[in-house]
């Protein structure tokens, strides 16, 4: 399995953090992909209301075309013959978004984790953060990697990221 | 498992045959028109943000929400044959009855002297078989 990229808007549909592990084909204006992005989960969200079963709990009563509920959509991914798309939206609107190769799975998980244990801990916690800004952290951005890189680990497949964060640096304490 | 909704969409995203079963919201004919087309949309765009060569890509197959599954199948005439399914249905249970229903379409609406291409389909034959073909996929008749 490989992992081509990650964007995470927030929810106005800004794009606030975006990396790229093994994408191949180079975006030609960066910008101009991330709102053709978040047209299209919007379309896919509404289009998801639409046709869902009736006995989908997460519809208030009533809920017709017409109306889009607030709060998250229960769309978690999308499979083309070439990638796959994994979304995962929290309560607050932000929206996450990986693409894989195919056939990775239901990716949810990892997303929430990058929502807890990067978002939460290293832009939210941050006091100099301000919330709805672009997350120029370098921590947020290693933590991100890491827990990408745990799923590569946990399918075994892995290059390294282009810059080379490796994990060479850790070091034992315990001995101190 | 059941199977909700059935949309067979033709190379320019109108909407030429739709089946809903028990279970799927009711739409009116216009309302099954816009989600045909928006689906056409969503898989034009989807070639457009992929981050990997996809020059013969047709753009998304399957979507998997938390309460249903599509799967769409495509053969390179363009028609688009669309279902709606419960997550627990195979993709390969899905990809055969889509691929029946190719054979369908092939058999009862092309071969119909009558037919039109790429206008809604209203043939006797494609109706009684598709119901035989759904019987064993659907609860029952929309409610």
């Amino acid at each position: 399995m490989q992992i081509y990229n990650f964007y995470l808007f927030n929810r106005h549909g800004n794009c606030l953090f975006y990396r790229e592990w093994q994408r191949s084909r180079a975006g030609t204006d960066s910008q101009q992909e991330q709102q053709n992005l978040v047209g299209l989960l919007f379309a896919i969200k509404q289009l998801c209301v639409s046709v869902a079963p009736v006995n989908d709990d997460s519809l208030p009563r009533g809920t017709r075309a017409r109306h889009m509920p607030l709060g998250p959509s229960n769309f978690r991914n999308y499979t083309t013959a070439k990638y796959q798309l994994h979304y995962f939206e929290s309560s607050t609107g932000l929206r996450f978004v990986l693409t894989t190769s195919p056939n990775a799975g239901d990716l949810t998980r990892l997303l929430q984790r990058i929502y807890k244990e990067a978002y939460v801990e290293c832009a939210v916690r941050n006091p100099m953060y301000r919330l709805g800004s672009a997350i120029v952290s370098d921590t947020f951005r290693k933590r991100v990697d890491s827990v990408v890189r745990s799923l590569a680990v946990e399918t075994n497949v892995l290059r390294p990221a282009p810059d080379g964060q490796g994990g060479s640096a850790r070091s034992s304490t315990k001995s101190l | 498992m059941p199977i909700y909704l059935v949309f067979v969409v033709n190379r320019s995203g109108g909407l030429i045959y739709h089946a809903q079963f028990h279970g799927a919201q009711v739409h009116p004919l216009n309302e099954c028109l816009r989600l045909a087309s928006t689906l056409h949309g969503i898989q034009q765009i989807s070639r457009q943000v992929s981050p990997v060569e996809n020059a013969d890509d047709i753009g998304l197959v399957g979507l998997e929400a938390r309460t249903f599954r599509l799967r769409v199948y495509q053969p390179p005439t363009g028609v688009q044959f669309v279902v709606l399914a419960t997550p627990d249905m195979p993709d390969e249970v899905l990809l055969g009855i889509l691929r029946r229903l190719h054979l369908l379409y092939a058999d009862y609406a092309l071969k119909n002297p009558f037919y039109v291409q790429d206008m809604p389909i209203r043939c006797r034959l494609f109706d009684i078989h598709f119901a035989k073909l759904m019987k064993p996929h659907i609860v029952g008749p929309l409610e």
